[in-house]
């Protein structure tokens, strides 16, 4: 059998050791950036994923994640901005890190001040329901609220 | 192998999509102001709504549609997204609606198939 070299595989993994604030935004390379030329494959014959997007894994992933960006922190609006885009960042590549070949990785962080105001997020997806599915997950502490959530999605 | 299918019949384009979002706002919400009882309601509309216009489309993309609806009190509200995709295919767009009692933000991301 054949195996489908997938080029968005190529990714230059970030080291995400560095603490939050250090994770350059634009760090990731995607196939665009790197393969100008175009890649003839070959047929697979595969009909379904090798791989299963687990949401317990990933809801362990993001609470883990949230927990440890963001202990003991506060809602500070200046210092908001660049977290929740790192958290975001982080989360996205720690999912990466399960090796889902073929699945495309959606993360949504949500960073907001806890002021006794109403917040309501609702989504709905259009999807194979076999194969993709979500993850998501809540931190709440003082006047923090964060919610992030995952989506992956199988490329058929 | 040929691939017939190109151009914008089966791009993600992102002025289309922000119309779709805009109606879909306006048409759920509209000029009510903030009303406890009918928060869930709305943002449920809202991506329903969005949803059922995507697929009118009949473009070859799965979507991701979240909507947020948040009281306005002074209270401030980060949203970030990190995408793993193919950029050459694959887009999103996310539209940022206000009245006097509230924030509306909706997010759609097309994954191509």
């Amino acid at each position: 059998m054949v195996i489908r070299r997938t080029v968005h595989t190529k990714v230059d993994m970030v080291t995400i050791t560095a603490g939050p604030e250090l994770v350059p935004r634009e760090s990731v390379a995607t196939s665009g950036d790197l393969n100008h030329h175009l890649v003839e494959y070959e047929n697979t014959y595969k009909l379904d994923p090798d791989a299963v997007f687990f949401p317990g894994k990933v809801k362990a992933i993001i609470k883990e994640v949230l927990e440890e960006n963001l202990k003991g922190q506060t809602y500070k609006a200046n210092l908001m901005a660049s977290r929740c885009m790192a958290l975001s960042d982080i989360i996205k590549e720690r999912v990466r890190q399960l090796e889902m070949p073929r699945f495309k990785t959606v993360v949504l962080v949500l960073v907001g001040e806890n002021k006794e105001q109403a917040l309501s997020v609702a989504s709905q997806c259009l999807w194979n329901k076999e194969t993709d599915n979500f993850a998501s997950c809540e931190y709440s502490k003082g006047n923090l609220h964060v919610v992030a959530m995952v989506f992956g999605v199988y490329q058929e | 192998m040929d691939d017939f299918q190109s151009g914008e019949e089966t791009a993600f384009v992102v002025d289309e999509v922000t119309n779709i979002i805009k109606e879909a706002v306006e048409g759920a919400i509209g000029g009510n102001g903030y009303q406890h009882n009918k928060v869930n309601q709305w943002t449920s509309n809202v991506v329903e709504q969005c949803l059922n216009q995507l697929t009118k489309l009949g473009k070859p993309f799965k979507y991701i549609v979240t909507c947020v609806i948040m009281q306005k009190n002074g209270a401030g509200l980060h949203t970030a997204s990190s995408c793993f995709w193919d950029n050459s295919t694959d887009g999103s767009c996310t539209v940022r609606w206000e009245n006097k009692t509230m924030f509306c933000i909706v997010s759609v991301f097309g994954l191509a198939i």
